[in-house]
């Protein structure tokens, strides 16, 4: 397929969300519908919305590529992905967030932990550490979009940041959440397919299904040594237990993405935008089905590609992408599959970062407008609806604006997955505790939360300042204090501070709540009452 | 088992494939259920 063609077909599929982005714009400006999509979305859309705001070019690029490093012990993380993503989120949070959320009459996360426990300062603290942190996820998104159209189309990657951050924006903007919502469904169907063929065309060009893995297997000796004095072995094996490489896999990536993905503030509000617990039941076949093709399939193809590119270059992928992991999987595509679906893969994977991004923009605007400056700063005054919605659009031109520097500052080897998991494991960490506490026990209290979010917050710092090798030495406050990188050695500097903070927090949060009263005793009453 | 050079990612396809069955059956049990 030629130049001319693909930008033809980049031009359609841009109309075509332009005008879903319309729809949503066209049904309703009210604070609800802006924040919450009017509280009545249809199942497809929900689940689709849901999986493609939680599969992003992070999933498929950044994650795909780490897969093509360390194997298919990643297959624990798609596991992950569709048991606790899926079936846990919403079958035992999402119903009760629905109802509750209702109830209080929450429209963001920040909100619903705020009102649930009767705290502004809760709401205002959540609502900050989103606007602070969420933007190094975001950019960890759109450098990974960035990064396809330049491979892809050829344009700069500057460039495409710019003009790809500005297009995600507009439609966030004028139609807000319905807006984000109708092309979520799009973009996720064209992933879920595009994915699918990707699958079908992988295994069938390396021999089937066992036929590949045994044939990964016999490469084992290809391993760069680097990852293999890791603890990487085979890439159809699991890293050797307790070795670096698997304190990698299973604390960061595992646990940091797979447990991480329950306190995700764009994806808890999905649970507030349908109707009823029907559309929630409907929404866990879809979206299960739905992780499964995307993620499921990313984990498998990325090890495969080091077979590919044995079998057709005499190397492994990682050494043709001379070391960086972001570059496997469109090397991958551009080389192994037919030119119609090189534009295929492009729109899949354009769709998964901007569904991703269309949700980030949003909940960091709700974050600035609804939970920072109507709860902080202008909550005595009297908040009218059309000011609500002024205040989110100025918020998420903020967030754009933050977002596009970063992603201009950072883009450098491999962080599209590890910015990803630095946040999936610093909101778990901050507010997973008082989240599931505060659907589930009456007796948690607003001291109580507010000690697990802090020891969450202290201990995830502490852990990238001075243990987490990576970041400590980036920051580089531990070598400024101690004359060293990180401050204890050994496997200290590969366990993601999730693995100690979360715990923590959870202690924490129990502990103060068991010793202190409840504040709001009658309220709280009257929230569990309608569950 | 399947190609794979070991048990423990063995185990992780099957169970996300269980999973994913799973969420199947319960949205299809539960369709209708929910006013």
């Amino acid at each position: 397929m030629n130049y001319f063609a693909m930008i033809t077909i980049t031009i359609l599929y841009l109309a075509t969300i332009a005008w879903l982005g319309y729809k949503g714009y066209s049904k309703g400006q009210s604070s609800k519908d802006y924040l919450l999509a009017g509280r009545n979305t249809h199942p497809f859309v929900m689940a689709m919305s849901y999986g493609a705001t939680f599969i992003s070019t992070s999933a498929i690029v950044g994650f795909g590529g780490i897969s093509a490093l360390f194997g298919m012990s990643l297959l624990w993380l798609s596991m992950c992905n569709v048991l606790v993503g899926i079936f846990i989120a919403f079958v035992f949070l999402g119903k009760r967030t629905r109802k509750m959320g209702l109830t209080m009459d929450a429209h963001t996360f920040p909100e619903f932990l705020g009102r649930r426990l009767d705290s502004r300062f809760i709401q205002i603290f959540a609502g900050g550490t989103i606007f602070i942190f969420m933007p190094l996820y975001t950019a960890a998104v759109l450098i990974g979009a960035a990064r396809i159209i330049e491979s892809f189309l050829g344009v700069p990657f500057e460039i495409s940041v710019l003009v790809f951050s500005i297009l995600v924006g507009a439609y966030v903007i004028f139609g807000g959440l319905k807006s984000v919502m109708y092309t979520d469904a799009l973009q996720g169907t064209l992933m879920f397919l595009g994915m699918l063929i990707l699958l079908i065309f992988t295994y069938s060009k390396l021999g089937g299904i066992v036929q590949a893995h045994r044939s990964l297997s016999d490469l084992a000796y290809l391993i760069p040594d680097s990852i293999k004095g890791g603890g990487i072995t085979s890439w159809t094996a699991s890293p050797t237990g307790g070795s670096p490489m698997w304190w990698v896999v299973y604390s960061s990536l595992v646990l940091g993405v797979g447990i991480g993905v329950l306190a995700q503030p764009q994806l808890v509000v999905r649970f507030m935008t349908v109707r009823s617990n029907k559309e929630l039941n409907r929404a866990v076949a879809i979206g299960g089905l739905f992780i499964l093709m995307t993620v499921g399939a990313t984990f498998m193809i990325g090890p495969l590609t080091n077979l590919y590119f044995q079998q057709t270059e005499g190397a492994i992928s990682i050494a043709l992408a001379q070391g960086n992991p972001d570059k496997v999987i469109p090397m991958y595509i551009n080389s192994a599959m037919p030119s119609w679906f090189v534009t295929v893969f492009m729109l899949v994977i354009l769709s998964a970062a901007m569904s991703t991004l269309s949700s980030q923009f949003h909940t960091i605007g709700t974050s600035i407008s609804r939970d920072i400056l109507e709860k902080g700063f202008l909550h005595k005054k009297d908040f009218k609806e059309n000011r609500v919605v002024l205040l989110t659009r100025i918020g998420i031109v903020l967030s754009l604006l933050v977002t596009i520097l970063l992603s201009l500052k950072i883009s450098s080897a491999g962080i599209i997955a590890r910015a990803t998991a630095i946040f999936f494991g610093l909101m778990a960490s901050c507010f997973l505790a008082p989240y599931v506490l505060g659907l589930y026990w009456k007796g948690l209290t607003r001291k109580g939360a507010i000690a697990g979010i802090l020891v969450g917050l202290g201990f995830t710092a502490f852990g990238f300042l001075f243990l987490h090798g990576k970041e400590s030495a980036m920051f580089g406050l531990c070598e400024a204090i101690f004359g060293r990188p990180s401050l204890l050695g050994g496997m200290w500097t590969v366990v993601d501070p999730m693995v100690y903070a979360l715990p923590l927090s959870i202690i924490a949060t129990l502990l103060v709540s068991l010793v202190t009263k409840v504040e709001n005793k009658e309220k709280v009453e009257s929230f569990f009452k309608k569950l | 088992m399947l190609g794979f050079d070991d048990f423990s990612v063995f185990l992780a396809w099957f169970l996300m494939v269980l999973s994913t069955l799973g969420c199947l059956v319960y949205g299809i049990i539960n369709w209708n259920k929910g006013e």
